[in-house]
């Protein structure tokens, strides 16, 4: 009689070639990425449902994923949008007052194959110093030159054009205290109950929206996968607006998009940042505050407005303040006190 | 910005000698204080009355007074050297008090002094139980329920308010007597009553009882930018309830989802920047385990235990950067040196899971009460590091030294589930041990969960392991199975065990690096902890910083304890510096994390793992050291040997044959023999009937002890049978039947302890120490003397001769330590320890000899002429040095605190000055004795020490005491015309001796018995009365002599001489 239960192999084939081999977990399904890494110790349903994580192979640095199982509300979508979670262990028997169901059930439940068993810090320095290449996680042994063929025919692309951001709603607060109006390119839950705490009562319309019809007044631009490419017909309407003058606050993926429609240019970071202690100095206060991130795009160059925000160690790019707009690389969270990123909500509202 | 240019002469206030509750945490934390000073250029003073740190070292700081830690000697000090600012947050409790109280008194404002580290308002809101409540209040930060009642009524309304359970606290009684949990209306009622009556003012607070809720500390660090990060998360394995120097932890919290985690975060962030901390800060939180309701528990606005843990398990140095910080720069302006291209202001990230495990005393004093509470009793700790929880709980335990190599605790084998379930009830040392035997007879993780709260999560990992265990005993023992079982934790020799089977494949452990940030950077810190992965990253590094230096390994004296302290990691630190000097690549294995030796800043590579003889082969293969070195870490180190020697390792300096010879009782008789040195007569045996008829042989008294100890662990004497039977059973509980037991003549005579220095041909002895207690009281409670004071030439003469033959019979090369006794102008040995020794650190200091240092040259080939001490005798210094022992027995409840062969105290502290009584002055000081002039002594003596104490009573009547007696001393004492009032025994109805306590009459206690050790005994109780109400209590006549000669002196510490060590 076997005490330990009987693990199923699955692989991770690498763009370049290399082939590993671990346990699988979640859905059996094959499915290729790009191979990332996160050093955030929880959050990891968070991460796997973000769309920012959209077409990710997520590994996960910290070495026991899903100790207090899924907790309801911790999804930032409704859809799933990672591609693959990769870690050294999954927790079977998971242990929290919120905890519904263990992590295996939900990555089943959600589509996304999981693989175990990885020496996950060993795959972490190999994409951190050859690059965050793509893949392919497969439970069958794998034939790899047909692997890597699977690996280059996947596109982000097509996975945002099936991914669904269409919808038109509003939400209104308890108590409101302002309006704006957001544009979805892929926002997530957490930061719309930010925003509702901050006191806006929101008209969410989907990123296609944009200049379809005159936005007035406060105009948020949401957070969503990483493919500037694919808001490339956004960006004159972007520009548009920031001429008209609207108050905007981007975050993410948009503060991109928003540098990218005034002229700005963007670049690779070496390795993505992504996890929870992403320090970002302001340069006015000279206050750093420490981000959560997951991006491998910044903005290199921007053309107008001044670099608000940098990152202490590299000096990359992580916000602007421009004449009427507050963008930041990072999606904020209203939270309480100094030290977190609650103050950008507040710094908006001063400029409605 | 800058570094502030207005500092330039920076104080450092110390901790003091090391107790349970504020250990060596402070030299690891004041050393990295001392030494980011010195490198911003600073001149550093530093006062600390504990010589067997590495901080009070000459290589730390610019002048070091190693002087007794109150204020009046700080001021003094002050105002000799006039420096421009004090740290205050770098020397625990002890430190900060100091530092606030100069604050207060407006000194460092009269001396135009700034107050770096901690500001005296953040540490008020922070302490002050009222401040602190308001604090929290301001910021909205909740506090556990409470209210000061004075009626039981008043407490039923509030219970009501609140909820039970409630906690009970009566008002000024001791050690929480007269309270209790109250679970309901009716427990309230009686408990509140009680606790009513029994206090003093008829107060009591009703605290609202949060004992099974997670406990969640947080280490935050903040600049004056207001710029916080939190460095690392830690869960509490046991929930609230148990001091957190008590419970088992992990790092970063496990069980905590995204949302409680934040919500903590927060919280922690937000307190310090109420507090406006610049510096380190430890925040503890309740947190309720099926709501997001939670409590502050305390804020401790300095370094602590928890700091020098957080800052092991994530690389992070806090305590360099808090005093960076505290000169002025912000977290965005210091570099983080194990990356290297990254600042202090980020937060760690981890990709390993890392446990520790409390050390505990109990395994010495049998006696003790085990249970733990909230006031700490673990004199240590060893942490572990590893890629799964199992993993990492695997190797503490190993590393804790008892012996085990799995959770099984042997005594809990036979148990049955009623009798495992009732055990569970107790919150103690061996829980988690309780709680895995448990699990294995059956008892559901529901039912574990809702007695001991202690989480599912860890729970889940504790079958795990047992599933495991199951695995190995039934199933063939595949390539597959052996793997997982490796990554597990298990041991080969472990699987071996459970399996029966040998191991087709054996693999040995790759190491991966501590770099603060997952791989996120590269990084190069030399810091590696063991798996069982593919991939090597210690290899890796070798490969690429390949050196053609001789690499020499040392290995550490694991956790703290009573016998093995930090006195072993300042050789062990020494030793590493010396070799680096020397130009070879020193590599330390060690595994506890509050000490210097495994800050990887101090080795060319430091390897975190536990020194068992598989742990260290596997390190071993990765390394292939020229040398490895054994002499300096204590018995954890020696216990290598065999295993080393077998192995074909070389050891550096005094090898195996040497060791086994000095520890054998046959080989050692004959080495005596040979040297033609007189030892007391003595046996070995096995069983009970040998030791019956060894101790009668011998005659009466005996010192009894098992063999290959530290600290004489078991050390007994016995006076007759009964004593011997109690005794072996305790050994034999204790000891496994490979190791024989000593038993020998008992000679009552004056100690003295030599540590030599010997190349194998010359040798040196920088001091003859002497003790103040006759034999009979172990070395490490003793008052050690430098340089001797009684013994006759001759007696001198014939000690340095036998030091030598010993050294040179033994082949020594390196260290040796000798303990004597001096009995009717006769030398006898006692024992050989052929390797470092507690006293070294204190005796390198005062006699200005590095020892380690030197031991360490001869270990690696020099010779000991060619060094430049001379051989023989070194001069004698010019200053006497007197070391005094420190004690925690009020944290340990029922352990006679009556001193005898088996070590008690926990550390020590020096006196130095020009003439002994100044210097055993200063000791007692810094010991902590009051030294009060008048008041009252209370006496009571065994029989056989009734005369010997009669000169002694009419030196403090001499001084005015008052003296009070048990009525056979006060008939021997008024029969000699020293006037003593007649008091009645404890056990006798009042008014009694506890009524003459309770009093505040007494300021010191002589109290001999001739049995003690068992709790229920009268005189024990006495004792732990004594200790409970911080009376000076002497158990040995020589101690209070020396007190009595030091109190006649009217020294004070106005105008005692104060001696800077680096002078000498």
């Amino acid at each position: 009689m076997a005490y330990l239960p009987q693990k199923k192999p699955a692989w991770l084939v690498l763009e370049d070639g290399r082939v590993f081999k671990g346990e699988a977990f979640g859905a059996p399904v094959e499915a290729a990425g790009r191979l990332v890494f996160n050093t955030a110790c929880v959050g990891y349903q968070q991460l796997l449902t973000d769309p920012e994580s959209l077409g990710q192979v997520i590994i996960e640095a910290f070495p026991c994923a899903g100790n207090y199982g899924i907790n309801d509300g911790g999804d930032e979508s409704s859809h799933p949008a990672a591609a693959g979670f990769i870690v050294r262990e999954w927790c079977e028997a998971p242990s929290n007052f919120l905890c519904t169901g263990d992590i295996d059930r939900y990555l089943r439940e959600k589509g996304i194959p999981g693989l175990g068993g990885i020496d996950t810090r060993a795959l972490v320095r190999s994409v951190r110093d050859g690059g965050e290449l793509g893949c392919l996680i497969t439970q069958t042994e794998p034939n790899v030159p047909a692997a890597i063929e699977k690996i280059r025919a996947f596109s982000l692309k097509n996975r945002i054009n099936d991914y669904i951001f269409n919808k038109k709603y509003t939400i209104s607060p308890a108590n409101p205290q302002l309006t704006a109006t957001l544009f979805d390119f892929g926002c997530k839950r957490s930061f719309l109950e930010s925003l509702a705490e901050a006191g806006f009562s929101l008209t969410v319309l989907p990123f296609c929206e944009l200049g379809k019809v005159r936005t007035e007044g406060a105009v948020i631009l949401s957070g969503g996968p990483e493919e500037p490419d694919c808001f490339s017909e956004q960006l004159p309407a972007l520009r548009e607006l920031y001429r008209a003058g609207n108050p905007i606050f981007a975050v993410g993926l948009s503060h991109l998009l928003l540098a990218q429609a005034l002229g700005g240019s963007l670049a690779v970071l070496r390795h993505g940042h992504r996890g929870s202690n992403i320090p970002a100095t302001d340069k006015k206060s000279g206050r750093t505050l420490i981000t959560t991130q997951n991006h491998r795009l910044y903005v290199e160059k921007a053309a107008e407005g001044e670099v608000a925000f940098t990152h202490a160690a590299d000096g990359s790019c992580e916000g602007i303040r421009y004449k009427s707009a507050l963008s930041v690389q990072f999606i904020p969270a209203y939270e309480r006190g100094r030290m977190n990123t609650g103050d950008l909500f507040r710094e908006f509202i001063k400029m409605l | 910005m800058p570094l502030r240019d207005d500092i330039k002469k920076v104080l450092v206030i110390g901790s003091g000698p090391i107790v349970i509750g504020q250990a060596a945490e402070f030299d690891y934390a004041g050393t990295q204080a001392c030494r980011a000073l010195k490198e911003e250029g600073l001149e550093v003073v530093l006062i600390n009355s504990n010589p067997a740190t590495i901080m009070t070292d000459k290589a730390m700081a610019d002048k070091i007074y190693i002087e007794p830690l109150n204020l009046e000697m700080v001021k003094r000090i002050i105002e000799v050297e006039k420096p421009d600012s004090v740290l205050s947050n770098l020397g625990g409790q002890t430190g900060l008090t100091i530092s606030m109280q100069l604050a207060k008194e407006g000194f460092l404002a009269w001396n135009n002094m700034k107050l770096l580290g901690s500001k005296p308002d953040t540490i008020d809101k922070a302490e002050d139980r009222q401040m602190f409540k308001d604090t929290m209040q301001k910021i909205n930060q909740p506090c556990i329920p409470s209210k000061v009642v004075n009626t039981v009524e008043g407490a039923l309304a509030f219970a009501g308010e609140i909820g039970y359970p409630v906690i009970v606290r009566p008002a000024f009684t001791m050690g929480g007597s007269g309270g209790g949990i109250a679970e309901d209306e009716n427990a309230l009622e009686e408990i509140a009553q009680g606790g009513l009556r029994l206090s003093p003012i008829t107060q009591v607070l009703i605290e609202k009882c949060i004992s099974g809720w997670k406990e969640i500390e947080f280490e935050v660090i903040r600049d004056r930018k207001g710029n916080a990060i939190t460095v690392c998360s830690m869960e509490n394995v046991d929930p609230v309830g148990v001091h957190t120097g008590d419970s088992i932890v992990v790092a970063p919290a496990m069980s905590l989802s995204p949302k409680e985690m934040g919500m903590l975060r927060t919280a922690a962030l937000e307190i310090v920047e109420e507090l406006d901390v610049e510096g380190g800060c430890n925040v503890q939180f309740a947190l309720h385990p099926d709501s997001l309701e939670y409590a502050v528990i305390e804020v401790n606005p300095r370094v602590s235990r928890s700091s020098a843990l957080a800052s092991k398990a994530t690389g992070y140095p806090i305590a360099k950067v808090a005093t960076k910080i505290a000169i002025g720069y912000t977290l965005d302006e210091i570099v983080n040196k194990v990356t290297g291209s990254t600042y202090a202001c980020f937060e760690p990230a981890v990709d390993y899971t890392v446990l520790k495990f409390p050390k505990w005393p109990f395994d010495k004093f049998v006696y003790a009460k085990r249970t733990l509470g909230t006031q700490m009793k673990a004199t240590g700790e060893v942490m572990s590091i590893a890629p799964s929880f199992e993993s990492a709980l695997m190797k503490a335990v190993r590393g804790i030294e008892l012996g085990l190599d799995t959770m099984n605790l042997p005594k809990l084998q036979d148990k049955s589930a009623e009798q495992l379930r009732e055990l569970l009830h107790e919150c103690d040392d061996e829980r988690l041990f309780v709680v895995y035997a448990a699990l294995k007879t059956g008892i559901t993780v529901d039912e574990i969960f809702d007695i001991t709260k202690i989480d599912r999560l860890f729970l889940g990992k504790l079958l795990h392991l047992i599933e495991m265990e199951r695995a190995l005993e039934n199933e063939p023992l595949s390539d597959e199975l052996y793997l997982a079982a490796k990554k597990l934790g298990f041991l080969d020799s472990t699987i071996r065990r459970l399996s029966g089977q040998e191991i087709a494949h054996p693999r040995h452990a790759s190491y991966k690096m501590v770099d603060t940030c997952a791989a996120e950077y590269p990084a190069e810190t030399p810091y590696f902890y063991s798996t069982f992965d593919e991939e090597n990253e210690a290899a890796e590094f070798l490969q690429h910083k390949g050196s053609s230096r001789k690499k020499v390994m040392v290995f550490g004296s694991g956790p703290i304890r009573i016998g093995q302290g930090i006195e072993f990691d300042y050789c062990s630190v020494h030793c590493v510096w010396a070799l680096k000097a020397a130009g070879c690549e020193a590599v330390i294995v060690n595994n506890n994390p509050e000490t210097v030796s495994t800050d990887f800043d101090t080795a060319d590579r430091l390897y975190f793992d536990p020194l068992t003889a598989e742990d260290v082969d596997s390190i071993l293969e990765t390394e292939k050291p020229d040398g490895v070195v054994i002499q300096f870490g204590g018995q954890t180190a020696i216990k290598l040997a065999k295993y080393l020697d077998k192995k074909g390792v070389p050891i550096l300096g005094t090898g195996y044959d040497s060791i086994d010879r000095a520890e054998d009782r046959e080989r050692f008789d004959g080495l005596l023999g040979k040297c033609g040195i007189p030892r007391p007569a003595g046996h070995t045996v096995f069983t009970l009937p040998e030791a019956l008829k060894a101790a009668q042989d011998l005659g009466y008294p005996v010192l009894m002890r098992p063999s290959y100890v530290l600290g004489g662990q078991n050390m007994i004497i016995a006076h007759n049978d009964k004593d011997i039977e109690e005794y072996m059973a305790v050994i034999l509980a204790h000891n496994s039947m490979e190791n024989p037991i000593l038993i020998d003549k008992y000679l009552m005579g004056t100690e003295v302890e030599v540590d030599a220095l010997c190349d194998g041909h010359d040798f040196l002895i920088p001091g003859i120490m002497e003790h103040i207690e006759r034999a009979g009281v172990h070395s490490g409670d003793s008052i050690s003397v430098y340089p001797d004071q009684n013994l006759s030439e001759k007696t001198r003469q014939t000690i340095i001769d036998y030091t030598g033959r010993l050294a040179r019979a033994l082949d020594v090369k390196g260290l040796v330590n000798v303990q004597y006794v001096v009995y009717e102008n006769e030398v006898y040995v006692i024992e050989v320890n052929p390797r470092s020794s507690r006293t070294v650190p204190y005796i390198s200091k005062v006699t200005g000899v590095p020892m380690v240092d030197i031991a360490t040259r001869i270990m690696l080939g020099e010779r000991l002429v060619d060094l430049g001490y001379g051989t023989g005798l070194y001069k004698n210094a010019d200053y006497i040095a007197v070391k005094v022992p420190v004690f925690s027995f009020e944290k340990l409840h029922d352990v006679d605190t009556h001193l005898g062969p088996e070590m008690k105290s926990t550390g020590e502290v020096l006196g130095i000055a020009h003439t002994f009584e100044e210097a055993l002055y200063k000791g007692l000081t810094a010991a902590g004795y009051n030294m009060v002039r008048t008041g009252g002594v209370l006496i009571t003596v065994r029989d056989s020490d009734k005369q010997e104490v009669l000169p002694i009573a009419a030196k403090f009547d001499g001084m005015g005491f008052d003296i009070y007696a048990t009525s056979g001393t006060a008939h021997e004492l008024n029969k000699h015309m020293v006037a003593a009032n007649v008091v009645r025994k404890i056990e006798e109805p009042e008014p009694n001796i506890m009524t003459l306590f309770n009093s505040g009459k007494i300021d010191y206690v002589i109290s001999t018995s001739a049995k003690g050790r068992m709790p229920a005994r009268h005189s024990v109780q006495m004792r732990r009365k004594a200790v409970e109400r911080a009376i000076a209590c002497f158990t040995s006549l020589d101690t209070a002599n020396a007190m009595t000669n030091s109190l006649k002196k009217r020294h004070s510490l106005k105008d005692i001489e104060i001696v800077n060590i680096c002078d000498i």
